[in-house]
């Protein structure tokens, strides 16, 4: 089971990469950088159930958590575009003002 | 029985992760995300951690697919092309993905050993109690982390 479990997270994580690469729409972006850290967790929990190791989950949950609050922040930057009539799209945003 | 249903699962996380790639609409895209966040979810709870799986379906599928879809409704459908233009020279390209593969080739093929699965997982109130026990400065950051996450949401006055 274990063993599926790391097989699972590989082509999660490959999966998740490919929409961060390949997308052009920040929002789609995201939702790749999510299915990535989805990925990760699912190696360590299998990993932190197989080892009897509760560390290992107590720490998988507060990534959960730090995770979600990136997933905040990215979106509210997303929402912040809308001020000035931005799309979110990686083409529009091409240079950095200061 | 385990088996059957992590296959199932993971089968399904996979599909919908891919599926989310071609989607053109945001919200079909979210929509995936949904489905391999709550697959995602099962395979926590079969691994031996279904307090995890309870959080991930809490946080994730709860509370951040609600900011999604805010976020989709503040911007209208895109209508240009979905796929980003490549800068990176054709042969560089190839070169990544072919290493990539073989990175894929060898995970599948069990290069590392893994240790068998064990049959008991640590029960949730080893977990709680490190939570709030050695782990507990951790787990109060990550909750302040998860407020202040919370507040670059709300609209400074003046909209500056």
């Amino acid at each position: 089971m274990n063993y599926l479990a790391w097989q699972i997270s590989a082509a999660l994580f490959v999966s998740g990469l490919c929409a961060v690469i390949l997308r052009k729409q920040l929002l789609v972006m995201l939702f790749g950088l999510e299915i990535m850290i989805s990925a990760a967790l699912i190696a360590l929990v299998a990993q932190a159930s197989s080892f009897q190791d509760s560390n290992g989950l107590a720490a998988a949950l507060i990534i959960l958590c730090v995770a979600a609050a990136e997933a905040v922040v990215g979106l509210s930057l997303i929402l912040h575009l809308r001020k000035n009539k931005t799309l979110p799209d990686t083409d529009a945003l091409m240079n950095l003002k200061g | 029985m385990g088996e059957g249903l992590m296959w199932a699962a993971g089968g399904l996380a996979v599909f919908f992760s891919v599926l989310m790639l071609f989607q053109k609409s945001l919200y079909s895209a979210a929509m995936c995300l949904l489905v391999v966040m709550l697959q995602v979810a099962i395979i926590f709870s079969l691994s031996g951690s279904p307090l995890l799986g309870l959080m991930q379906m809490v946080i994730y599928a709860g509370a951040v697919m609600v900011l999604v879809v805010v976020v989709i409704m503040a911007f209208p459908n895109p209508t240009a092309s979905r796929w980003g233009n490549f800068f990176l020279p054709r042969p560089l390209a190839i070169l990544l993905l072919a290493g990539f593969l073989a990175e894929l080739f060898m995970i599948f093929h069990g290069a590392a050993n893994f240790p068998a699965s064990s049959s008991t997982a640590p029960n949730n109130l080893a977990v709680g109690s490190i939570l709030f026990g050695s782990y507990a400065p951790a787990t109060e950051a990550a909750t302040l982390l998860m407020f202040l996450a919370g507040l670059a949401l709300v609209e400074k006055k003046g909209g500056a």
